[in-house]
């Protein structure tokens, strides 16, 4: 199992001046697996996604992404982008470029394609999330709906082997959240290895293939959605999801 | 004395001239306001039945009257002032007018961009002001922007040292008043640079010396027929595949194959400029420098001052630029996998260009104003030349004072102008 999967994250700490932040967080990601993490506000769930590609540095523990020790290449940028894609709560498309250069930039800039190729591949990926008759439109156009499924189409041009989505619904409007979950579903199910922080339960019970569960900075549970969401087995994570699933 | 005493008695029964120009513009007003109040009373009448002016005409009505006697009292404080003064200057004696434009000048000028002798005109003399000005001032700007940039960029560096290098220098230098620093930069190129014989040299093309930084002249000779032919041959190619390029490209990508295309047309033209123009390389010959364009230590002085200090101001505007854009913009700049290096260039300087646009509009303003202290060490702007030698010897201080008033007010509003162009053009991408 441990040789085989793509993301290994090995007894992880993190501390802001006296604040632990992650305990020792140990789980590993197979390739073409969906994990959903899960756990209360504060529980380090954002933080854990940012170290895994190097957006944050941590004390101590081991990150490697297909082989590569994240932590000793957190200043190759170009190394990590294409081994880890990330979509963001607010989106932060370039409000400068247009749709379709935001999507063409990482092609073009760092893996070198000549402008034509990225273009193409720009245009190959917006029709992917649906998005083809927006390509020259700014980002300020779109709704935040079409703007996430941008940056979904923008992490994905860099070919990463792993895609992290830090909450990527929860700055919609509840009619475009499902726009946004069915270009994940599309995603997942055409073998993309995912690790999603989200409260969309529905999207963990039916496409994720497994839920790690955290609290206080380290993983409580982890297991298949059907057997945590029928039947947890820590009084936390039943807590938790009397709290989320009463909504 | 007298004689002036009398002419001033003959004249003051001209003084009511202005009180019946006032009357007419009354007469004027007044009339306006009569015509508007008619157009008014029809349909007034019609619906209420009387000749009643509605409340909001009213109070434009009331808005009228008051800027009318404000124009009023301004037209009357002129025609005061510029009665006195025709009265003050015949008083005197002196003369008005802009004759003197074309008279002989009879002083030279240290350093001009166009050929000027003791024969040629003041109107020519004001020209070489005018110059010498705007190339000081654009050098300045150019160069201000370029440090400033690189300074401002500095200053958020997450490297301390250069970071720290950066807030000294902007302290430092934006806290000293600019007559310091152009007085201190002129008695450092006169008194801390050597001589001519010894001359710092940079390649044997430029040199440095007491006596200004030499630069190796062109010589505008006709050029050779077959580089101008091949230039056109090159040319016309060149814009054909522009225009190829621009027709298959996306719209988005247009406006980059246009600055490309323009780009290479330029580059061409500087590469054949270069290369069959005649450079001739300065040569020291005796006591002073032959084949070379001097440009003199007041200028670099003053070039440098002003660089130095504007680069502080904008350096300060590039930072508040840089930190307006949002966090988030790094981080997903960093995600996708660009460097910090690459990151500044295409994701946050672009951004912050929108918010620096203005200021620096403002920045540039002060620069080509403040470039008028020239006069105090001796550049000869427009300020020294016209404001100064030419009002000497003519004494049309009226003329001259509003003449040079008129061209940095032109100036400002065209490099206020330029930037809000500039500024609307950015912002147009943006949002």
């Amino acid at each position: 199992m441990s040789g085989s999967a793509l993301v290994h994250v090995s007894d992880v700490c993190k501390r802001y001046r006296s604040q632990e932040v992650l305990t020792g967080v140990s789980f590993q990601v197979a390739r073409g697996e969906c994990v959903v993490l899960c756990g209360p506000s504060g529980s380090g769930k954002s933080t854990l996604l940012r170290c895994i590609n190097g957006l944050e540095d941590w004390n101590s523990g081991e990150v490697t992404v297909d082989g590569v020790d994240i932590a000793a290449n957190a200043h190759r940028r170009g190394h990590i982008g294409q081994l880890v894609g990330m979509v963001f709560q607010d989106f932060n498309l370039f409000p400068h470029l247009t749709v379709l250069d935001n999507v063409a930039l990482g092609p073009r800039v760092l893996l070198k394609e000549p402008s034509t190729k990225a273009s193409a591949i720009g245009h190959e990926l917006l029709e992917r999330v649906g998005l083809s008759g927006h390509t020259h439109k700014y980002p300020y156009e779109l709704s935040g709906g079409q703007q996430q499924r941008v940056a979904i189409a923008r992490a994905l041009a860099m070919r990463p082997k792993v895609m992290l989505f830090d909450e990527p619904t929860s700055a919609l409007d509840p009619e475009m959240v499902k726009e946004v979950l069915d270009v994940m579903r599309e995603l997942a199910a055409s073998g993309m290895t995912m690790i999603c922080v989200t409260h969309e339960m529905g999207f963990a019970r039916n496409v994720a293939d497994r839920v790690v569960f955290l609290t206080d900075g380290c993983v409580c549970e982890t297991g298949q959605p059907g057997d945590f969401f029928s039947c947890p087995t820590t009084p936390q994570a039943v807590k938790f999801l009397s709290h989320v699933l009463a909504r | 004395m007298l004689p002036q005493c009398a002419e001033a008695v003959q004249t003051q029964p001209e003084q009511p001239e202005p009180a019946a120009r006032i009357s007419v513009e009354k007469g004027g007003l007044m009339s306006v306001a009569e015509t508007l109040e008619s157009r008014v009373e029809p349909s007034s009448e019609g619906r209420a039945g009387g000749p009643r002016i509605p409340p909001r005409l009213r109070r434009n009505l009331g808005s009228i009257f008051w800027q009318g006697c404000t124009l009023i009292a301004v037209v009357a404080l002129l025609a005061f002032l510029g009665h006195n003064i025709a009265l003050n200057l015949k008083a005197r004696g002196l003369a008005s007018g802009f004759d003197f434009l074309s008279k002989e000048a009879g002083f030279a000028i240290g350093f001009s961009l166009i050929p000027f002798t003791e024969t040629d005109t003041y109107g020519r003399a004001f020209i070489v002001g005018l110059l010498n000005t705007i190339f000081v001032a654009f050098v300045s700007m150019i160069l201000a922007t370029v440090l400033g940039t690189i300074i401002g960029v500095a200053r958020v560096s997450k490297h301390p040292p250069t970071a720290a290098a950066a807030l000294v220098y902007v302290e430092g230098l934006r806290n000293i008043p600019l007559l310091l620093q152009v007085l201190f930069w002129q008695q450092l190129l006169i008194n801390g640079l050597p001589g001519v014989r010894q001359s710092l040299s940079f390649g044997g093309w430029v040199f440095l010396n007491n006596r200004g930084l030499v630069l190796p002249d062109v010589s505008t000779g006709a050029l050779p027929v077959p580089p101008s032919l091949m230039a056109a041959i090159i040319a016309a190619t060149l814009i054909a595949l522009s225009i190829i390029a621009f027709r298959r490209a996306e719209p988005s990508r247009r406006r980059q194959v246009t600055v490309w295309g323009i780009g290479a047309l330029l580059a061409l033209e500087v590469l054949l400029a270069t290369l069959t123009v005649d450079w001739s390389r300065p040569a020291l010959t005796g006591f002073n420098f032959r084949n070379g364009v001097v440009l003199v230590p007041e200028f670099v002085a003053l070039v440098v001052a002003l660089t130095i200090y504007n680069a502080a101001f904008i350096a300060e505007i590039v930072r508040a630029g840089i930190e307006s854009v949002n966090k988030g913009q790094r981080e997903a700049a960093a995600a996708l996998g660009l460097p910090p290096r690459l990151t500044m260039r295409l994701i946050v300087l672009p951004q912050a260009m929108r918010v620096v646009i203005p200021p620096l509009a403002n920045q540039y303003s002060h620069l080509l104003k403040a470039s008028s202290l020239a006069t105090v060490i001796g550049y000869p702007d427009l300020v020294n030349v016209f404001l100064g030698t030419t009002l000497n010897q003519t004494g049309r201080a009226i003329e001259i004072v509003t003449m040079t008033m008129a061209v940095y007010l032109v100036l400002s509003a065209l490099v206020a102008g330029f930037t809000s162009w500039f500024n609307a053009k950015v912002a147009l991408v943006e949002r």
